[in-house]
């Protein structure tokens, strides 16, 4: 196991490198650069070429590209083109806010996908099977920054339950969480709702119901458990796509996520900023994928770690 | 089955039920050092004019600044964040556009030469380290601006002081121009006389640092700056929230009013404006389908302040060299129009470029016609039938809905215009370098005077980055003598008279409309009034008791 653990982890190397390497051809390709992007009113020639120049953005792009590599492997990011501070920093102060909304987005997708997805699958074309089809197409059609306002007008304005923007305790997620949950909730419950269908047919579920074993039982151990494990690959990777940022939700919402950090870089052209970001991107994906592979041993013991 | 559904949903119920509960409940912040809030007495200090004091004032902001360092960054929310944490030599009056002294003990002197200004600074002004204020850190600041290391955007705040240009350059790393004489005493002497040197001094970006900080902090200074200013940054969450708290030793006695300003991020519009109606913030602006309700609806106060701006139609002059052309879109235009269905009438129909109000921008010009049929003349006569226009836009809200407007209007006369919305950067840099054919924008006066919108537009050093790429070499002649005439009602005619040929017979740059500005506050704010530069600052705000 922990040679298959650090052979994953060598392969992700190649990975992050060729990712930090298309960023930055993509970075200097695209029109628009760091120095003009900040200018707001006035920008004459003279200033733009100075400033440029002391940031060493007119030297010859192999040797910013090579020195960058050289700083990132020894873990320094270099510093914001915008703030000035250290891109690492940026980005562990902000991790812990999309620590959090991922984590209970997720948990309400659960709550409430999974239970969905169960009912939809034993009761089958029924009209709780319909209903569920048609609730959750419209979570996953609807753009997810409306389903926010909405949300926000209702709950937070007219109804004056829930605050509607920032951070200061745990009740301020309370919107967030039920507005992204909800999406992933939708794609959770069809996913689930497939897998239970696929494993309620198969032999081992009508040998157990013939051996005399109680419905209740049948259900939850023995079928679940096992549609459950495609079930991982969704959840697993939705997590890790949740943990670099839900940029509409944190934009909406005014939390200060990830997701905000990397738009705001590429808008800006805050060349660290959006190498940061991408690589941390990078590493989660890596992590993520990982982690699945692993989990799925751990549940399947016909799988085996190759 | 239906148990475990009921079961899932009870549950769920109850968890909502359970939050509703606690929303009254904040989880405990770290208490930021802070002056004690003014307890219920019976004698409440007031201002000389009933002023309470006391409160937190509460404004959400698109994005946070990247740095509080209005030498490195030139929006206006840096500046009015540099308002309150920073002081400059001179300021303008509150809601006018004439100086008075601030760190400075009285208005500053110039000699016959109009070049050698003498400045004298308070004796009492002290920045948030309790640091006095000195002629050191005059000519450090101004140093700092100019070191090309610094990556200063706005040194043309200060390019006409002697050894400035020389400083950027590299060729010196002391400014020449500058002359201390003790403490609190110094000249500065310009390389040749230039009529706004002083209205320069009292824009944010003219803001005095403390010479010692700047030089330990360096880059880092304005992620925690210390100033000498009203206010003096207490918390920074990256990317939430900015807290500005009151200076206890502010060298104007009796001020600020305010306890603290807080700025909170919040980056999509109709948040802020749901958040405001909902009373969370004291200032909010409407996004444009809620104006009008907004303005009448008489639940908030609407303040309007006369501002300097032009908006115009800009043409780059190596994309459409005939002036007939540009004369045509502006026949095309319906500006009274434009103004009445898009802007609701907040503002004026221009006809000028230099906002009128600024000494040296025509007196009494003609208004410029509405004539569609002429402008289908003029432009068969080019031989511009069936024209192209492409106007690149960096969207805003208010910006895109003017081109709409517009794009109806010349579709008229048989112009294609084309509006292309472009991303920040994209715009800037494709601007920089003179490729953008043409755009609708507009120009927010950094200072009173003729020469910021003339030079800045048709001088040949600003090149094509303000989209017009005129280089015409007796043009900049002419814009070179006026800067540094000192004879102002000499000064005044030349850019009259400029303006006169390069606007109002070249159409060189087609002006729209002047906008009124407006704030609107909640019912309880008092002491904000709108300056016409848009920089003011927070220092005369209060709140009623309590709120």
């Amino acid at each position: 196991m922990l040679a298959y653990i650090v052979r994953r982890l060598l392969a992700g190397i190649p990975v992050l490198i060729g990712v930090s390497l298309i960023t930055f051809i993509l970075m200097n390709v695209v029109p628009g650069d760091p120095v003009t992007a900040a200018f707001e009113k006035r920008a004459d020639l003279e200033t733009i070429a100075r400033i440029r120049h002391e940031m060493g953005l007119d030297r010859p792009l192999v040797i910013q590209y090579v020195e960058f590599v050289g700083k990132a492997a020894v873990g320094n990011l270099g510093n914001s083109f915008r703030s000035r501070l250290p891109v690492a920093d940026s980005i562990a102060g902000a991790l812990p806010m999309t620590g959090r909304l991922a984590a209970s987005a997720m948990s309400v997708a659960l709550l409430i996908g999974v239970p969905f997805g169960v009912a939809a699958a034993l009761r089958k074309n029924s009209w709780v099977d319909y209903m569920s089809a048609v609730t959750t197409l419209s979570f996953i059609s609807a753009p997810v920054f409306w389903i926010a306002i909405i949300a926000q007008l209702i709950f937070g304005l007219t109804l004056d339950l829930f605050p509607m923007s920032g951070y200061e305790g745990p009740i301020y997620l309370v919107l967030p969480a039920t507005v992204l949950g909800s999406r992933y909730a939708a794609s959770i419950a069809r996913y689930t709702r497939a897998s239970m269908l696929e494993v309620l047919n198969q032999d081992y579920v009508r040998t157990a119901r013939a051996k005399g074993v109680a419905e209740r039982l049948v259900i939850w151990k023995h079928a679940l458990k096992n549609a459950l494990v495609p079930l991982l690959t969704v959840i697993g990777l939705e997590f890790g796509g949740l943990l670099t940022g839900s940029i509409l939700t944190e934009s909406v919402f005014g939390l200060p996520g990830i997701g905000r950090l990397t738009i705001q870089a590429i808008q800006y052209r805050d060349f660290p900023m959006i190498e940061g970001t991408v690589l941390f991107t990078a590493v989660v994906f890596v992590l993520a994928n990982m982690l699945v592979d692993i989990s799925y041993s751990l549940v399947d013991p016909r799988i085996r770690m190759a | 089955m239906r148990k475990y559904l009921r079961v899932t949903t009870w549950l769920l119920a109850a968890v909502m039920l359970l939050a509703a509960g606690c929303t009254g409940s904040k989880a405990p912040t770290t208490p930021a050092p802070s002056t004690p809030t003014t307890p219920a007495q019976p004698e409440v200090q007031k201002g000389p004019n009933g002023e309470l004091y006391g409160g937190t004032y509460r404004i959400a902001i698109m994005e946070e600044p990247p740095i509080i360092d209005p030498q490195l960054d030139t929006t206006l929310l840096i500046y009015n964040m540099a308002r309150n944490v920073f002081s400059t030599l001179v300021r303008y009056k509150p809601g006018s556009l004439e100086l008075e002294p601030e760190l400075v003990a009285e208005m500053p002197k110039a000699d016959a030469d109009n070049k050698t200004y003498h400045f004298k600074l308070r004796n009492d002004v002290t920045f948030h380290n309790g640091n006095k204020v000195t002629a050191k850190d005059v000519k450090a600041t101004f140093e700092r601006m100019m070191t090309p290391a610094t990556k200063a955007q706005n040194t043309w705040v200060l390019e006409e002081i002697e050894g400035a240009k020389a400083m950027l350059e590299g060729k010196a790393t002391e400014m020449s121009g500058i002359k201390i004489k003790d403490d609190l005493n110094f000249d500065i002497i310009l390389a040749r006389p230039f009529g706004p040197f002083l209205q320069n001094l009292a824009t944010a970006p003219a803001s005095i640092f403390p010479a010692d900080v700047i030089k330990e902090k360096g880059a880092q200074f304005g992620r925690a700056p210390i100033g000498s200013g009203p206010f003096k940054v207490a918390k920074w969450d990256a990317n939430q929230q900015l807290v500005f708290e009151k200076n206890p030793s502010y060298f104007e006695k009796g001020l600020p009013y305010l306890d603290k300003i807080e700025y909170r991020v919040i980056p999509e519009e109709a948040t802020r404006w749901m958040e405001f109606e909902k009373g969370t913030f004291d200032e909010g602006e409407p996004p444009t389908a809620e104006f009008i309700s907004a303005k009448t609806g008489g639940k908030y106060q609407f303040i309007e302040y006369t501002t300097l701006n032009t908006f115009y139609i800009s043409f780059n002059v190596k994309f459409f060299p005939d002036k007939r052309v540009r004369e045509a879109v502006s026949l095309a235009i319906d500006r009274a129009k434009l103004l009445k269905t898009v802007w609701n009438d907040q503002g004026k129909v221009a006809k000028q470029f230099v906002t009128p109000g600024i000494p040296g921008a025509l007196a009494n010009p003609p208004e410029f016609k509405y004539d569609p049929a002429k402008a289908k003349d003029l432009l068969k006569e080019a031989g511009a039938t069936n024209l192209k226009i492409e106007a690149w836009q960096r969207g805003t809200d208010k910006v895109t809905d003017l081109n709409l407007a517009i794009q109806q209007m010349l579709a008229d006369v048989g112009i294609n215009y084309e509006v292309k919305m472009v991303d920040r950067a994209t715009f800037s840099s494709t601007r920089s370098q003179g490729n953008i054919p043409a755009n609708q924008g507009n120009w927010f006066a950094d200072y009173p005077d003729p020469d910021n919108y003339l030079y800045t537009y048709f001088h040949s050093v600003q090149g094509c980055s303000m989209s017009v790429c005129l280089g015409d070499k007796d043009v900049d002649k002419v814009l070179e003598e006026a800067r540094a005439l000192a004879d102002q009602a000499k000064r005044q005619k030349m850019y009259q008279d400029l303006e006169t040929k390069l606007v109002l017979q070249d159409y060189v740059i087609v002006p729209l409309l002047h906008q009124t500005g407006y704030i609107f506050v909640q019912k309880w704010i008092h002491g904000v009034k709108g300056h016409p530069t848009e920089v003011e600052g927070s220092k005369l705000v209060w709140k009623d008791a309590g709120k």
